[in-house]
């Protein structure tokens, strides 16, 4: 199973393809919010990205995961990270 | 009496159509469509005839006044609906709605679409008797629905939508179903075409049929002599031709000009299902962009 590590690369591979501000940025630090005023993903596009990564990772949804604060990269990958067994 | 006092009048005459009173429900929702039709007849607007055949051009100018009519009482109807809800929740609308039986053997996975016309507030005596889980996404809350529904609202911001399309999807890969309208201006959309006028229809609702592929399936609630019916209508929403082999969101828009092509055979077929609402958005809307 992916570690701490390799959960990140994913996200940050997934989040190149989808975002053209993404793709124009050297780094992808914690941050970084995943929508307005950060990486511009619509509704749509990060729904698209959490359950692409959890169908990658083998891992089910998490609900809670989008009814907090702005999902940041950081809050992702340690959501996923904790959720995939060890 | 001026048009403002009028107006005042036929509110509370509505607004009494709500009980508390002995009146059953049925004829309290006949009551309610009695003063929106009257309305009509008397102010001659809300709709026009005028406006009805900017849309249905085919009706005869009697025929869209009886139209404009009927458009009335329901929105009326609509009104004594939401009013309902909000005040004592599903227990005392359950005696006007019943579900045909296609509708009564639905099951899930499915994305069933419904549309701001018709009784569309009306569908929960209906869906509450299908196998859950059930996900109703809506912009604003009106009552707390039992199991084996579940209200998500949205309230037209973005992070409120993604976790409802999130939860929503969630609930199709446990075999459930999610209920929206589509034609919603609110977020993503897709521009499409409905009786001549530009529809902007939800994405959302779209994406989710895609990505699982959990059929889109239109349902509606008709009034249906005083009562109403909520049906399911077959086949399932398709995308059809190259649009399969394109990217996401040219299958999204394909499916969103396939709902938005069966909303306009379904209202032409049914003009007096028109909400008013929808009416007034599409007479409202920009032009179309040209066809492709």
């Amino acid at each position: 199973m992916p570690d701490t590590p390799d959960v990140a690369e994913l996200v940050h591979a997934l989040l190149r393809e989808r975002s053209p501000v993404a793709r124009a940025r050297p780094d992808l630090h914690d941050d970084l919010p995943l929508g307005a005023g950060g990486l511009g993903l619509d509704s749509i596009a990060l729904v698209e990205l959490l359950l692409d990564c959890e169908q990658r990772l083998g891992i089910g949804p998490h609900p809670a995961l989008l009814e907090g604060p702005p999902l940041t990269v950081g809050r992702l990958v340690a959501s996923l990270a904790s959720r995939v067994a060890p | 009496m001026s048009a403002e006092a009028a107006r005042r009048a036929f509110d509370r005459l509505e607004r009494a159509t709500l009980g508390p009173s002995a009146v059953t429900a049925p004829r309290r929702l006949a009551l309610a469509g009695l003063v929106g039709r009257t309305r009509n007849a008397l102010s001659r607007r809300w709709p026009t005839a005028d406006e009805v055949r900017a849309l249905f051009p085919e009706l005869s100018r009697r025929r869209a006044e009886s139209c404009a009519r009927a458009i009335a009482a329901g929105a009326a109807r609509d009104r004594w609906v939401v009013a309902t809800l909000s005040r004592h929740g599903l227990d005392a609308l359950r005696p006007v709605v019943s579900a045909s039986g296609g509708f009564a053997t639905l099951t899930g996975p499915a994305v069933l679409f419904t549309f701001h016309g018709g009784a569309w507030n009306a569908l929960g005596p209906a869906l509450e008797r299908l196998p859950g889980p059930i996900l109703s996404i809506r912009q604003d809350g009106l009552y707390d629905p039992p199991p084996p529904i579940e209200v998500v609202t949205t309230g037209r911001e973005p992070g409120r939508r993604a976790a409802a399309l999130y939860r929503a999807a969630a609930v199709l890969d446990r075999g459930g179903l999610v209920v929206a309208a589509l034609d919603v201006r609110d977020g993503e959309v897709v521009a499409c075409r409905c009786l001549g006028r530009r529809l902007e229809v939800a994405r959302g609702c779209l994406a989710l049929s895609r990505r699982s592929g959990a059929p889109l399936v239109p349902v509606t609630g008709a009034w249906r002599r005083g009562r109403i019916v909520v049906d399911r209508h077959d086949p399932p929403i398709a995308e059809t031709g190259d649009a399969l082999a394109a990217d996401a969101l040219a299958q999204d828009r394909a499916l969103g000009i396939a709902a938005a092509d069966w909303l306009e055979r379904y209202l032409r077929a049914h003009p007096a299902e028109t909400g008013l609402g929808l009416l007034r958005t599409l007479l409202a809307a920009p032009a179309p962009a040209p066809s492709s």
